[in-house]
């Protein structure tokens, strides 16, 4: 998506020369493609790769998805995934089960 | 440097400031027949060096690179038969003309891909360029303007190099007694080309003199300042 064609052409280039990776589709009419993409992980073209919100607007839509934001001037890149989160605790306690709940909130604050 | 043959791999040299960049073209060009990347550079210096060193027939520069005019201008210097792309560069007047004037031999726009950058240098060791109408209007422009100038009369049109300077140097301010001492010749020396040079000008006064010398040269950079459009830089 949004990737100037020398990019375009230098990451098809490399990614084709891997035997365990293939390219599902080069350009996105609109993001509501994604919802049917069978791709893994989508490469994004952005003046702001640090910046989530188009990631995250992205994962919104296609959880399962990894989203690489490669910034135009091709000097950085971000990967941006949802992960599952497991932290397993001991006896159970209440006071166990308050922290857990508290971990879980603050996570979402945090937005993890 | 050898004539390039038809049947010889052309030998690139790439010059790009990221590295994404110079590895993902060098690899690029490598695999495609006729052309083999002979070496990669990062930085003004380092490209140079390997000019010297590896010879290439063309060196493909991302005009992002620091000092990448002075680095055209450099390998020029060093072997006018290296042929320069100049990739990323932007469409307006001034970066195109400013290519044009160190020697840039073919252009690639920001927006081009790969296959317009084996074009442009294909076309490039042909003897041709290959370019946009939007570049080549404003080369054939800058041609234009240049003539016009070259045709325009001077102030100092007639006048020996002698009395063109002294004119300059009266148009400075500065009195005959200045100039003699400037120019380290006879005060009496200074009068007589300033003599001379009024009756060229067919004009009576030092004043009126260096009044023409500045309306020529006025009205000469006010044409070429009007041949060069507003850059539009909107992304």
């Amino acid at each position: 998506m949004n990737l100037r064609p020398r990019l375009r052409d230098i990451i098809e280039d490399a990614v084709i020369q891997e035997a365990d990776m293939s390219l599902t589709g080069a350009v996105l009419q609109s993001e509501g493609q994604l919802e049917d993409s069978s791709a893994d992980v989508l490469i994004v073209g952005t003046d702001e790769p640090h910046d989530p919100e188009v990631p995250t607007r992205l994962l919104w839509i296609a959880p399962r998805m990894s989203v690489l934001m490669i910034a135009m001037s091709g000097g950085s890149a971000v990967l941006y995934e949802l992960q599952p989160h497991k932290k397993t605790f001991g006896e159970v306690t209440v006071a166990a089960l308050i922290d857990a709940i508290r971990l879980s909130a603050g996570n979402r604050e945090l937005g993890c | 440097m050898q004539e390039h043959r038809p049947s010889e791999a052309i030998r690139l040299l790439i010059v790009a400031g990221v590295r994404l960049y110079r590895e993902g073209m060098a690899s690029n060009l490598d695999h495609r027949e006729g052309f083999s990347v002979v070496g990669t550079a990062g930085t003004h210096p380092e490209a140079l060096d390997l000019v010297g060193v590896l010879r290439p027939a063309v060196v493909v520069l991302d005009m992002a690179v620091d000092r990448s005019l002075e680095l055209v201008a450099a390998v020029k210097c060093l072997d006018r038969a290296v042929k320069v792309i100049a990739f990323a560069v932007e469409e307006n007047d001034p970066d195109i003309i400013a290519c044009a004037e160190v020697g840039v031999d073919g252009y690639v726009a920001c927006d081009g891909s790969m296959a317009d950058l084996t074009s442009t240098i294909s076309s490039v060791m042909r003897g041709e360029l290959l370019c946009s109408p939007r570049v080549a209007a404003t080369l054939l422009r800058h041609v234009g303007t240049l003539a016009t100038d070259a045709r325009e009369p001077s102030a100092t049109d007639g006048l020996t190099s002698r009395e063109a300077e002294i004119l300059g140097l009266i148009d400075r301010g500065l009195s005959n007694k200045e100039i003699a001492v400037h120019l380290h010749i006879e005060v009496a020396t200074v009068k007589n080309h300033v003599h001379n040079l009024l009756e060229k000008l067919h004009v009576g006064s030092r004043k009126e003199a260096a009044a023409q010398l500045s309306s020529r040269s006025l009205a000469n950079r006010r044409r070429r300042l009007g041949s060069l459009p507003v850059p539009d830089r909107r992304p």
